[in-house]
């Protein structure tokens, strides 16, 4: 156990300095904040630039830049804000739970819907429900995901006013971005719980199982499910990751403030330490759902938790 | 249906099942017809038949877990007491199943379900069937556990059903099918997969359990071995029919259906080739028409030519797999799989590597097809070692030596036809360059080996599996080797088909002077087969020789312990009752305690044996 | 099958229950005005930020010394009266009394003292703001309600940028006393609301200053949300959740939802933008005036504003809108004229099929739309046009200061101060990093001219002749000048939209 937390430890330690020096070094190449402050207007000098620039700390080499900022990130310290000075840690703090929430409730709902409809479609296999849910998953597949959340938004907040379009705020703005990243991820749930489904099922301790006497949801969700659980908990941890990309789109269309939010404004406005920030969050919580997935794995499947 | 069944007097003679008429069809195919049997508490009934006979689908029928496969019962009645099973509710069924009627499955390996403890399991039947508590549901599983000669069963409820071999995963399962003491237990191939050791074990102690119970059984098996060993009466069932049936002894002694007949005659008998210095080639009795006919010649296989150089020498071969590491991708275990092993193949010759699971016997025939690489050893082909071969020579060995696996469908590409397969080698080792050439090799092998030229433009799943096997050979053919290494290539074939390949082997020995690396478990088959003998136990060697000095005069007790676990297919033999005990010991080991390699002992000329360590 | 049904009973027993739980309480609150504004600023401090969303906020909470409304016109602010001395290179400020910050503190000459040294000083040296006030040498108090600001050299433009942004005044004491960071999000001023809280990327909540010193605002309370997705804006505004979205919010195609939305309206006014098209005018056939003229002369500029964009803009002659101090209205747009435009191009020697590269922002549909249509104009006197887009930053940073666009490329350019000097200089004037390639002595002089005058009159005279002479070397091809759009909810009343969304919400009522 100690020699995989240390692998896994210097895994992370390796995961984000690869990316973070990766983004910050592209996100220079891009652009000078001290221009972008000016907002393309303005009637700036070299002299205004350079002395923006020295307040900001660009001035130095792109390195020593760099070695600043992970020395902040051993005390926790990221840098303050290029837009406004507040300090980075401050602004991720309020947003990271935001996003989340959103994405733990969006997985709560897809697999609320996916494990029931899952298993309906494998045992129904071929038959009309089994259509019904397939053909249903391939729609929720070919949305976009910001057209599903604006025919939402006409629907439940502008024709029958029963939800706010937009915001986070109480249970009742959790309900719409939380549906449409849920039906999206569901969609692709869906045919993973039955195809994953359809292969335990032609396993000969399902035939035991139910040669005992057991109640078919006995069968279905105390002995077929848990065996799929690891393809299906791999895929959600994989899935974890295009999630939090897919949140960016929800975050702006839901105007949700989340980290999507944050880095969006952030990479607009050149803000190198919000953006160092929101993606060593980001991959940190990468590698985090990555161990939780193997510690899952250990939990559900005792052959790996024996080795 | 709380009757004590102890107390039924015997002189009701009512039967405990009785099938009447049963037809099931899936689809438009009908896999049953009009089968009647009956089964009397205490006895049990043996179902005999090839693969697609239909006798699975009738025990699963029975269990109406054919229902869950789309099957149609068009006809008939399985009456259990005064019940007809087929009217019954899947509810009413689900307090039969595993309550009065258990049943035990042929692959004990994927029997369990791997996530939960063998306790959890057991006492799931019991908590279901018994409305026990947990507690005292583990208290009644430990006792199951000891029912079947299962040690340390308390601490054995906690394990999961990977920390178990297959043979204890197997004692589990009859744990649990009796954990309700049925009336009726139906094993589908109980066996099959087991070394034969232990398959020697599981028999006697469903035999022995079967007289406490007092219940009645239906042993399904393709089998005559087993079939001896454990029934009472013989239900023979040939294409979905049932063709003949009677007491045990009268079908072995006295078969009356022309397709009896031919099974029996085709089931390799151990001890059949007694007396004899050489393999020999059989005549083979066949179904034509419906009658019974002898074809082939009788021929002794005196293809071994001796004087020669080896083509083949194996010397003081080591293979090892890590299979634990640590932190710094250090080996921390390993499995020693094949530890010094020494053996030459002389052209025209056939050597069988015979052992149980773990022996290391696969795992030398792929070292030597260089699918696996050696950890130290030599291998010489015609006198030139591997490590002497340049990269360009080691893949021309590729064509002289060439690999059958145990399943054929897996070792053929399903996209393709059979004839672009069997071609393959030849365009692969550039053999012959025109096109209409190699289509007429093509012809030939596949005629070779009793298929028709017309079989080309066919995919694999259109072939039976003694088909996909006989295009497996004439691709082994194809790039005219000069070994062929068949890795338990008859194992997976049915009893007729199989003495028909081993024919097929023989010939093309005979013709082409092939030499055969025959890896195999079943000692029947070998025997019928092989000029010399290795013995494998956990990697190393226990015993070499001629086919002769290993099955007349074994040296070793181990091979006298695998000789005599073999089922006999004689109803009237003498039981071996002696308990044939012990697991086979795991080869995976700590890295620095690797087991000590044993010296071997020539107590006749060419017949070594090991010293014990 | 059963906990299957289970389930989806569940599920649809949950969202019945959110339905009835949660409907969304519009904002009725008594009087509060809710506005959606596109962008967080980030900190609220005067120095800060140059975005045009921070003034929108903060024209509420803060006052100048000078006061610009929505009619542009200068106006006394915190300083009741100014008098410029020394010819232009003096100023002095009476200034209102009985005025005090939202904490209590007094508002006196010591606190515009402050504001400017902070400005002129390391904190404002952080900012961008200072550049806009280098023209101040010092602030000496006079008295405690009289100053003197000193000026290096006089600046016209002073007093409109007097009345915005970095010029607002701040209080010393809570600064001091509070620290810069507890400043940037807990804003204290003098004007009309008070600041009550701040979530970032969310909101900013404000109160009624019931003493404002120009009397007290009729809404109890404002609030701003940022909302960056125009439709989401405009879904909230149509759910009633707000009364007011802002500009630069609402895109020219949703304008008919918001029309098709009886509860709503539109409004516009001519704001600050304007877009143009300018010429590399130093290599490549652009070099030549007549095939700049030619390539301007080809485009139907009036047509593209009517239906390309709505009406929402007017079409501009030079680099500035109607608004713009500096504005001539005799100087008339060069004619679309096709023919004349091929015989300027055969006089340049310009072959049929020369081609052009127009660089534009990629994320400004507009722009690209109306770049095609220009494509289009041009291949039609046989130039064949190819469009560029980059991203916006790319394009500031590096690709036009750098000059490395193509024969043509997009400036977007909107001065606050409504001032065309501010265009003008950073267009024109040699070595300017907005102009890579022109260099033109005459046009420097001019612009340099108008610099130091504080007469109007004078200076207006010659920001028009620069406007006359920057086209007629045709330096760019002026496209228009958009409007800023309001989309707002019925209800408000009093409301009155600022070409430079700096809008104080004193008179706003609700219906």
């Amino acid at each position: 156990m100690a020699t995989f937390l240390i692998k896994r430890l210097l895994q992370a330690i390796f995961v984000v300095i690869a990316i973070t020096l990766l983004v910050s070094f592209a996100i220079r190449l891009t652009g000078d904040p001290a221009v972008t402050m000016f907002q393309g207007g303005g009637s700036m000098t070299e002299d205004d630039l350079a002395r923006i620039r020295q307040a900001l700390g660009v001035d130095k080499p792109f390195l020593e830049q760099y070695l600043t900022f992970l020395k902040g990130l051993v005390t926790l310290d990221l840098g303050r804000s290029f837009t406004g000075n507040a300090p980075v840690t401050g602004l991720i703090a309020q947003a990271l739970p935001a996003t989340l929430l959103l994405a733990f409730v969006s997985i709560a709902v897809s697999i609320v819907l996916s494990i029931p409809l899952g298993i309906k479609a494998a045992t129904a296999r071929g038959k009309w429900a089994d259509q019904l849910i397939r053909i249903l998953s391939l729609v929720g597949l070919s949305f976009p995901n910001f057209w599903l959340a604006t025919m939402l938004v006409l629907l439940f907040s502008i024709t029958l006013g029963l939800l706010p379009p937009s915001g986070m705020g109480g249970f009742s703005s959790y309900i719409m971005p939380a549906v449409t990243m849920g039906v999206i991820l569901t969609a692709t749930n869906v045919r993973l719980v039955r195809t994953s489904m359809l292969e335990t099922l032609q396993s000969q301790y399902i035939m035991v199982a139910r040669a005992k006497g057991l109640s078919e949801s006995k069968v279905l969700y105390k002995h077929a499910l848990r065996n799929c659980a690891i393809p299906l908990i791999t895929y959600f941890g994989i899935q974890f990751g295009g999630l939090l990309g897919g949140i960016v789109v929800i975050e702006r269309v839901f105007n949700w403030p989340g980290l999507g939010t944050l880095a969006f404004d952030a990479v607009g406005a050149r803000d190198f330490p919000v953006l160092q920030g929101v993606i060593t969050v980001l991959s940190l919580m990468i590698v985090g759902i990555n161990l939780l997935v193997d510690i899952a794995y250990g939990l559900i499947d005792p052959r790996i938790r024996t080795e | 249906m709380n009757i004590p069944m102890d107390d039924r007097p015997v002189q009701a003679r009512k039967p405990l099942l009785s099938v009447e008429g049963l037809s099931v069809e899936f689809g438009s195919s009908r896999v049953v017809d009009d089968l009647s049997f009956s089964v009397e508490a205490g006895k049990t009934v043996a179902i005999v038949g090839e693969s697609g006979s239909g006798k699975s689908v009738t025990s699963l029928s029975t269990m109406r877990l054919a229902d869950m496969m789309g099957a149609n019962f068009a006809s008939g009645r399985i009456l259990f007491g005064d019940k007809d099973l087929l009217r019954a509710s899947q509810k009413e069924m689900r307090s039969i199943r595993g309550k009065e009627i258990a049943m035990i499955f042929q692959e004990p390996m994927t029997s369990l379900n791997p996530v939960f403890t063998i306790g959890d399991q057991i006492c799931e039947v019991l908590m279901l069937h018994e409305k026990m508590g947990k507690s005292a549901a583990t208290v009644e599983a430990g006792r199951l556990l000891d029912m079947v000669r299962l040690p340390d069963s308390a601490e054995l409820l906690t394990r999961y059903p990977h920390q178990l071999s297959g043979g204890m995963r197997q004692r589990v399962m009859i744990a649990m099918a009796l954990a309700c003491r049925p009336k009726l237990l139906i094993a589908d191939e109980p066996t099959t997969a087991l070394d034969v050791t232990i398959q020697a074990q599981i028999l006697n102690i469903m035999r022995d359990l079967q007289k406490d119970l007092g219940m009645g059984m239906v042993f399904i098996t393709h089998d005559m071995g087993v079939v001896a060993e454990m029934a009472d009466h013989v239900v023979v069932m040939w294409k979905g029919k049932k063709v003949e049936e009677g007491p045990v002894k009268e079908i072995f002694a006295n078969p009356q259906h022309p397709y009896t007949r031919t099974l029996l005659s085709s089931v390799p008998r151990l001890g059949s080739m007694t007396g004899e210095e050489f393999p020999k080639r059989m005549p083979l009795t066949v179904l034509q028409d419906g009658e019974p006919t002898v074809v082939g010649e009788e021929r002794v296989q005196d293809t071994a030519k001796y004087d020669a150089k080896p083509l083949l020498s194996v010397k003081d071969l080591f293979v090892r797999f890590d299979i634990r590491k640590n932190l710094f991708g250090k080996a921390t275990h390993r499995c020693s799989a094949v530890q010094k092993v020494s053996f030459d193949i002389h052209p025209g010759e056939t050597l069988a590597l015979v052992g149980e699971s773990g022996s290391g016997k696969s795992t030398i025939g792929r070292t030597i097809q260089q699918l696996q690489s050696a950890m130290s050893g030599e291998i010489a082909f015609n006198g030139r070692t591997y490590s002497s071969m340049s990269a360009a020579e080691r893949f021309r060995m590729r064509q002289q030596v060439q690999y059958i696996f145990q399943d054929p469908f897996a070792s053929l590409d399903p996209r393709k036809t059979v004839g672009f397969s069997i071609a393959e080698p030849i365009n692969t080792h550039g053999l012959i360059s025109d096109r209409k050439a190699v289509r007429r090799r093509v012809d030939e092998l596949l005629e070779r080996v009793g298929l028709t030229s017309a079989y080309a433009e066919r995919y694999p799943h259109e072939f039976s599996g003694g088909q996909r096997q006989r295009v497996c050979i004439a691709r082994a053919l194809a790039s005219d080797p000069k070994l062929i290494i068949a890795d338990e290539a008859l194992s997976a074939l049915d009893v007729s088909i199989q003495a028909q390949i081993i024919n097929l082997f023989m010939d093309l020995q005979a013709e082409r002077g092939l030499a055969y690396l025959f890896i195999s478990h079943d000692m029947a088959v070998v025997e019928k087969m092989s000029h010399r003998v290795a013995v494998l136990y956990l990697g190393q060697i226990m015993e070499m020789g001629s086919r002769r000095q290993v099955f007349e005069t074994p040296g070793h007790d181990y091979t006298r312990r695998l000789l005599s676990a073999v089922p006999v297919a004689d109803p009237t033999a003498v039981r071996q009752t002696a308990m044939i005990e012990g697991e086979i010991p795991n080869p995976v080991r700590r890295v620095g305690d690797e087991p000590a390699i044993l010296t071997h002992e020539e107590i006749n000329p060419g017949h070594f044996v090991a010293k014990s360590a | 099958m059963t906990t299957f049904k289970r389930g989806m009973a569940a599920t649809v027993m949950a969202l019945a229950l959110s339905g009835t739980a949660l409907t969304a309480a519009p904002a009725f609150a008594a009087g509060k005005l809710t506005v959606s504004s596109p962008q967080d600023p980030g900190s609220w401090d005067p120095v800060d930020t140059f975005l045009v969303q921070w003034a929108a906020v903060a024209t509420n909470i803060f006052d100048g010394l000078t006061y610009r409304g929505p009619d542009l016109k200068l106006v006394p602010g915190l300083a009741e009266s100014w008098e410029e001395l020394d010819e232009g290179k003096r100023i002095r400020f009476k200034l209102r009394q009985n005025v005090k910050f939202h904490n209590g503190e007094p508002f006196d000459a010591a606190a515009v003292k402050f504001t400017f040294e902070r400005l002129l000083g390391d904190e404002g040296a952080k900012g961008p703001q200072r550049s806009n006030y280098t023209a101040i040498e010092s602030v000496e108090i006079i008295d405690d309600f009289t100053i003197d600001m000193k000026l290096q050299a006089p600046d016209p433009v002073l007093l409109t940028k007097l009345a915005g942004y970095g010029a607002m005044i701040v209080p010393p004491k809570y600064i001091q006393e509070k620290g810069e960071d507890n400043f940037n999000t807990n804003p204290v001023g003098t004007g009309a609301f008070k600041f009550v809280s701040y979530t970032p990327k969310v909101d900013i909540k404000l109160e009624a200053n019931p003493d404002y010193w120009a009397g007290a605002p009729k809404l109890s309370e404002l609030e701003y949300r940022f909302i960056s997705e125009p439709a989401t804006a405009v879904a909230e505004l149509q759910a009633g959740r707000v009364d007011l979205v802002i500009p630069p919010t609402i895109p020219i195609g949703m304008l008919p939802v918001i029309e098709g939305d009886a509860n709503l309206e539109v409004v516009s006014v001519p704001g600050p933008t304007v877009d143009a098209l300018r010429f590399n005018t130093r290599d490549g056939i652009t070099a030549d005036p007549r095939v700049r003229k030619a390539l301007t002369m080809a485009v139907d500029r009036a047509t593209i504003v009517q239906s390309l964009l709505a009406g929402q803009a007017t079409e501009i002659a030079s680099f500035q809108g109607e608004l713009s101090f500096g504005y001539d209205p005799e100087l008339k747009p060069l004619p679309f004229d096709p023919e004349g435009a091929k015989k300027l191009l055969e006089e340049a020697g310009v072959e049929p099929g020369a081609a052009v590269q127009i660089d534009v922002r990629g994320n400004d549909t507009t722009m690209n739309e109306v770049a095609q249509i220009v494509a289009s104009y041009l291949q039609a006197v046989g130039i064949t046009a190819t469009i560029k887009p980059y991203e916006t930053n790319v394009l500031l940073n590096d690709i036009i200061p750098q000059g490395k666009t193509g024969a043509m490329f997009q400036q977007k350019w909107g001065g606050w101060t409504f001032d065309y000097d501010n265009t003008a200089y950073a267009m024109y004037h040699s070595g300017e990093r907005w102009n890579p390639y022109d260099k033109d002595e005459t046009l420097d002089k001019l612009l340099e001219s108008q610099r130091p005058l504080t007469d109007r009159a004078e200076r207006e005279k010659i920001l028009r002749e620069i406007a006359v002479y920057a086209a007629d070397r045709a330096l760019e091809m002026p496209l228009y000048n958009t409007k800023a759009i309001f989309g707002i909810s019925k209800r408000v009343k009093g409301f009155e939209p600022a070409p430079d969304n700096r809008m104080k919400f004193t008179g706003v009522t609700f219906e």
